[in-house]
């Protein structure tokens, strides 16, 4: 079906599938495309040449994204991005959408070995340390920025310099015991990239008591206490919701008092308890002091820039409430009072009689 | 155009001078002498040297109907008489040349020599079509009612008897079809808002170049479902104001790509939006939305209208059709999206321009986001889908189907609500249309769908249209196909732009019929609108015209109705079953079975149907309608009704997948007299015994089979208890078929049960009946009901809902001593208000127990420690409070006695 094809396509040219004899041939013949070491062909001629600066690669679609290929020539293959990636080694891998045999080839043979990429989205910025773990993905124009790439050079600056420091830290820490280590390790937590897996469990060992609080703050999940703490079947919440600010309080208050977690997280259970007293009658007023102490946490965070707008949006929920929509509501609840009662007289009838287990 | 004697007015109204009227037989007189003269030589008309006057042969093998009856006979020799006065100018229309037009006015050369210039500026790649020059003159599109007028005549008189071969040799020169798709435009446009849109010179003239331009009108008319096209152009007209590049296809210097592009998205762009009623300006901003877009600096977004459609198009405002029009227009520009877009036909071009304008998906804004971080290659947006975390509860605590999921973050993601979505959650709805509107953002075709409680989508790839996301095959598009919502009319328009010569034939040919049928002449059309149909039989629309026609005019001769039946059933029911079977129910049964006296006629009919089905086809659609009305279409004898039985059973024999038609045939048989079920069930027996073993899908067929023969069953057992009616031995069809097959759908070990203490009496559940009022018919294996209630396990599964209930019935009437329930799931913690009740007649019901609010065990072991109650019916209620289904392995029912 696909029939377009590109003609410019500057940079395709380090990255064309060649057979072995021929690649030797061009070898000898292009002395200066194969001198730069910095720029192999394969992923894996570059993971072997790799040091601690890891493997930088570049996806892009030769045969549908033109963007990509147009970054290839006013991007990834300037003289700038060799200076501010170090020593780290760069790939080009193409990314085809209908290739024919020897596309597939090529694509197969330079990219052996790769993790894959995240949804194969193009142009995306990998960056591999050099046991070829992703420690870094830069996918899509929001990390990229332009054209030229230039928020995608000071994306990738800032992923190395994490990365490097990674490296520094994970050394110093081999050195210590204890606490110092875990204080170390804690250290490895609040940088910018991928942390390494195992990180949890290296803090519960250097530090089995959690005295520093940093396994708590790695390992706590907003979303996971969410689910936990809220009424919930398969992920939904219940019909019956039976779930009140009281039994929320204590567990979200013990996180939000919590200074050892992250302050997103620690306003996560704000959010928890902010919902739940705009959901309850006359938790309106409770809900706005939570708001505001909940900004006071992070007024820069997520949520922080989120909130201000809170308080004017459910601020009057109840206040706007018609005098039909109370009327009805309140017979509602009163409706359930009585099932309520009634099931309960029921089930101690049938209990006289009946044992379950 | 002037005459002597009368003039014609602004709507073509005959208008006649004082004192001349006298003078109109006249010419009558000079008509019939150019009439005589045509015929002597044709080439005296413009056009008229293309045409060859033959005898008529008319065409009507399946009409069989004179289609000169109603026709004057042409005139073949006549001797001119001497005229009274000098020759008058003729009435019939006159084709000016566009040099003539240049001359005649200096705008319109003016016009034309742009319209030249785009032909040129594609340069590299010229097409053919762009350079056709019509009849119609630029200037001559400000009076669109003339115009029609003058294309119609000019049709009739050049087309003249409308004999295969002449239709044919006439839709494949271009210039006639510019003139029939002109013409078809304008025939379908609203006259009045048509005028009042091309009373704006400038408008109209800028309209002209892309009216007279053949390929650029045969898409906007043909290629989408064009729908009030005054209201399209003028969004075509916004466009070209806000796009002085339209007609320039600027990034076309290394890619090759069909000419024209951005014109085309012009065209797909209105289409859509007009047919959709995306008119509005979308939803205003609030005060404070603006004030704090002010205040951080942030460019005001454009958030779409949530609300849906309106009445009718906000005038001059189409601003969510302009912005989608450069959306594309400037990606396609700037080669930001996937370089196939450009290749697109111009029908797959709709998908992407025609992605949900009133969606928040579908805002410029969000799909730019989605075209600068979700591009990838068209293979790889099924999985697009996965960014998205599926998240039925938002960090507030409030559910996805509240207001208030998004509403807590909107203010970060001004108009951007697929990022949105992606960092806060969703469900299969937004997760779907996340995956969608990634690839339609960057040009790849893609929509959504409902599936049984639940989202999915689709994105066109290598030629196909891949599900993805999905759950069921029961699938309803949300992009309606000729007004449908099915995926079987959807791959049928696939199947029918794929073949598009054809198909552009038989829209030229259908234009023409209705022409015909417009100007009185049915028989004439009627015989086009079956030229139509058989050169393309998938073309939906050109069915409906032609039946409806047919319906109107056609003699009412079975042999007639047999053979569309048959042509019908041969050219469509092999790959689209549900569309045929479509056609059968709503257009030609509703004839023909009322003019087919005998039921073995009827047969014969209905043969065609199952004779012509693709074994491969799945039957992933609801053929109750079809198989009820061709059943009682044969009246109350019995032989016919075992007859369709059996022809039934035949067609599933040979096509396994159209199984579900046997579920049917059992049931029917139930509700007809007794001995009727009896033979229908000894029938399926026979089916069911005789399957071929050397099938390689033996095993698939077997349980697909069984399984539907085993519903039906279980559903008339239950019909047959709830009416008191049925000679009791339904009951023992359903009981004999499950233990006959249901360990054939048991893997050994699959459901074995936890371990547990049982009661102290003996266990009377096996052999009992289980009876569900809401079957799940996606994740229930009914076949294993009768071993849920044997220790070895089955399972029992029912819809979603409030009070959900199970009945089991046990063999006779006993003691109850204990009743085990075992959960498909680990443990029994869903089982807060459920609970059990007994009854003696399945009608008056007590009580037996509650179960426990929170159980961690994997079972709940009911004992009744005194009286027990004598039941022959135990029901499992799950409340009134929860939306919850019945999801058991097990229910083991044990009398009072102790001992086993």
């Amino acid at each position: 079906m696909f029939v377009a094809t590109v003609a410019l396509c500057p940079a395709q040219e380090p990255t064309k599938p060649a057979a072995p004899a021929e690649q030797d041939q061009s070898a000898a013949e292009k002395p200066s495309e194969q001198k730069n070491p910095r720029r192999p062909e394969t992923y894996q001629d570059a993971l072997l040449a790799a040091g601690d600066d890891g493997v930088i690669v570049f996806c892009y679609g030769p045969d549908w994204n033109q963007r990509s290929v147009r970054m290839l020539q006013s991007f990834w293959n300037q003289a700038e991005l060799e200076k501010v990636t170090g020593q780290a080694v760069l790939v080009a891998v193409p990314i085809y959408e209908y290739p024919d045999e020897k596309q597939a080839d090529e694509s197969r043979r330079i990219s052996a070995g790769m993790p894959p990429i995240p949804f194969k989205v193009c142009p995306t910025v990998m960056l591999v340390d050099k046991n070829g773990t992703m420690y870094a993905n830069l996918p899509g124009m929001d990390f990229l920025g332009d054209e030229k790439g230039s928020t995608a050079l000071k994306n990738i600056a800032d992923k190395l310099a994490a990365h490097r420091k990674m490296l520094e830290l994970m050394k110093k820490a081999d050195s210590l015991n204890g606490v110092e280590r875990a204080k170390v390790l804690g250290e490895i937590g609040e940088l910018p990239i991928e942390k390494p897996k195992n990180l949890v469990d290296m803090l519960k060992a250097a530090d089995p008591n959690d005295s520093t609080g940093l396994v708590r703050r790695n390992e706590h999940s907003a979303l996971k206490f969410l689910y936990k703490l809220m009424d919930t079947k398969d992920g939904f919440l219940k019909v019956d919701f039976h779930t009140t600010l009281h039994d929320l309080m204590d567990e979200s208050m013990k996180v939000i008092n919590d200074k050892a977690l992250r302050a997103e997280d620690r306003q996560a259970a704000y959010c928890l308890l902010i919902g739940q007293a705009r959901r309850e009658e006359g938790g309106s007023k409770r809900m706005k002091n939570m708001i505001n102490a909940s900004m006071k946490i992070d007024p820069n965070s997520f949520y922080g820039r989120a909130m201000p707008r809170l308080t004017q949006l459910w601020g009057n929920e109840r206040a706007n409430e018609t005098a039909d929509e109370r009327r009805a509501r309140r017979s509602k609840e009163k409706e359930d009072d009585k099932h309520r009662r009634q099931r309960d007289r029921e089930v101690k009838k049938t209990e006289r009689n009946t044992s379950v287990e | 155009m002037r005459l002597p004697c009368c003039t014609l007015d602004n709507t073509g109204k005959i208008c006649y001078q004082d004192g001349m009227k006298w003078r109109l037989s006249y010419l009558v007189l000079i008509l019939v002498m150019l009439l005589v003269g045509y015929v002597v030589d044709p080439t005296i008309f413009p056009g008229g040297d293309k045409q060859v006057q033959q005898p008529t042969t008319p065409q009507d093998d399946f009409l069989e109907i004179d289609i000169h009856k109603d026709e004057p006979k042409p005139v073949v020799q006549a001797t001119p008489k001497p005229e009274p006065e000098p020759e008058p100018e003729p009435v019939v229309v006159v084709e000016d040349t566009q040099e003539d037009a240049e001359e005649d006015d200096p705008e319109s050369a003016e016009i034309t020599k742009l319209h030249r210039v785009l032909g040129e500026d594609r340069g590299h790649r010229p097409v053919k079509e762009e350079d056709v020059k019509g009849i119609v003159r630029p200037n001559e599109w400000r009076k669109p009612r003339m115009l029609e007028r003058k294309l119609a005549n000019h049709i009739r008189t050049s087309l003249g008897t409308p004999d295969r071969e002449r239709v044919l040799a006439f839709i494949r020169d271009p210039k006639n079809r510019l003139q029939i798709t002109q013409w078809e435009l304008l025939h379908r446009a609203n006259m009045d808002a048509f005028v009042d849109l091309m009373k704006d010179t400038e408008t109209a003239d800028s309209l002209a170049v892309l009216l007279n331009n053949l390929p650029w009108i045969s898409s906007f008319v043909y290629d989408g479902e064009m729908e009030k096209p005054e209201i399209a152009l003028a969004m075509v007209q916004q466009f070209r104001k806000a796009d002085e590049n339209m007609d320039r296809d600027l990034l076309l210097d290394n890619v090759k790509v069909k000419p024209g592009v951005k014109r085309r998205i012009a065209a797909a762009v209105a289409v859509e939006f007009t047919r959709n009623g995306w008119y509005g300006a979308g939803v205003p901003l609030t005060k404070e939305q603006i004030k704090y877009y002010k205040d951080t600096g942030i460019p005001l977004p454009d958030i779409g209208s949530s609300s849906g459609r309106r009445k009718g198009p906000v005038k001059d405002n189409f601003r969510l059709a302009r912005e989608r029009y450069l959306f594309f227009a400037e990606s396609w520009d700037k080669g930001l999206i996937n370089t196939s877009f450009g290749n697109l036909p111009d029908w797959l071009m709709h998908f992407p321009c025609g992605w949900k304008g009133d969606s928040p998906f579908g805002t410029a804004s969000s799909m730019r986001w989605q075209r600068d971080n979700c591009s990838a290659p068209a293979r790889a947006y099924l999985d697009m889908c996965g960014q998205v975390p599926y998240l039925p509860l938002n960090k507030y605590g409030d559910i996805i189907f509240s207001k208030y999921y998004y509403q807590p973050f909107d203010v970060l993601y001004p108009g951007l609500f697929a990022k949105e979505t992606r960092d806060i959650g969703a469900v299969c709805g937004g997760v779907s249309h996340f995956g969608a509107s990634s690839a339609c953002s960057n040009g790849v075709p893609a929509f959504t769908m409902g599936e049984p409680g639940h989202c999915a989508y689709a994105v066109y790839v290598d030629g196909e249209w891949h599900p993805t996301n999905t759950i069921s095959e029961k699938r309803q598009p949300h992009y309606p196909t000729w007004g449908l919502h099915r995926w079987s009319a959807l791959q049928m328009m696939t199947d029918m732009y794929k073949d598009g010569q054809r198909t552009r034939d038989a829209q030229m040919i259908c234009s023409l019929a209705g022409l015909l049928a417009q100007n009185k002449n049915p028989v004439k059309a009627l015989n086009l609108y079956e030229m139509a149909v058989t050169m393309q039989p998938l073309y939906n629309p050109v069915w409906t015209m032609y039946l409806d026609t047919a319906a109107k005019y056609l003699s009412k001769r079975p042999s007639k109705y047999l053979g569309v039946n048959d042509f019908i059933c041969s050219s469509v029911a092999p790959k689209h079953p549900e569309m045929c079977a479509r056609y059968l129910t709503e257009t030609i049964y509703p004839t023909l079975l009322s003019t087919l006296k005998t039921p073995k006629q009827k047969m014969v009919a209905f043969k065609s149907y199952y004779g012509n089905l693709n074994e491969n086809e799945k039957a992933e659609w609801d053929m109750e309608k079809m198989l009820n009305m061709q059943f009682d279409s044969l009246g109350k004898g019995m032989p016919a009704k075992i007859n369709f039985f059996q022809l039934i059973a035949d067609s599933v024999r040979r096509r396994p997948s159209f199984g579900p038609a046997l579920s049917w045939a059992v049931r029917r048989g139930y509700i007809e007299q007794r001995n009727v079920g009896e033979r229908v069930r000894a029938m399926v027996d026979k089916l069911l015994e005789e399957l071929p073993k050397d099938d390689p899908n033996y095993e698939d067929t077997k349980i697909l089979l069984k399984a539907s023969v085993i519903r039906a069953a279980e559903e008339m057992t239950a019909l047959s208890l709830e009416n008191s009616r049925g000679s009791g031995r339904e009951k023992e069809y359903y009981l004999d078929l499950a233990n006959k097959y249901s360990k054939e759908f048991l893997k050994p070990g699959e459901n074995n049960l936890p371990d547990f203490t049982p009661p102290p009496g003996r266990l009377i559940s096996p052999g009992g009946l289980v009876m569900l009022d809401m079957y799940a018919p996606k994740q229930d294996s009914i076949v294993t009901h009768a071993a849920a209630l044997t220790p070895q396990g089955g399972a029992i599964i029912s819809e979603k809902g409030k009070h959900r209930k199970v009945i089991v019935e046990l063999a006779k009437r006993t003691n109850i001593g204990g009743i085990v329930i075992v959960p498909s799931g680990k443990d029994c913690t869903a089982y807060r208000e459920w609970f059990v009740e007994t009854s003696v007649d399945g009608k008056e019901w007590k009580l037996l127990a509650n179960l426990p609010e929170s159980s961690e065990k994997p079972c709940v072991v009911v004992s009744v420690d005194s009286a027990s109650p004598q039941a022959r019916y135990i029901r499992i209620d799950s409340g009134a409070e929860q939306l919850q289904g019945i999801n058991f392995k097990a229910i083991l029912v044990y009398d009072n006695k102790k001992g086993k």
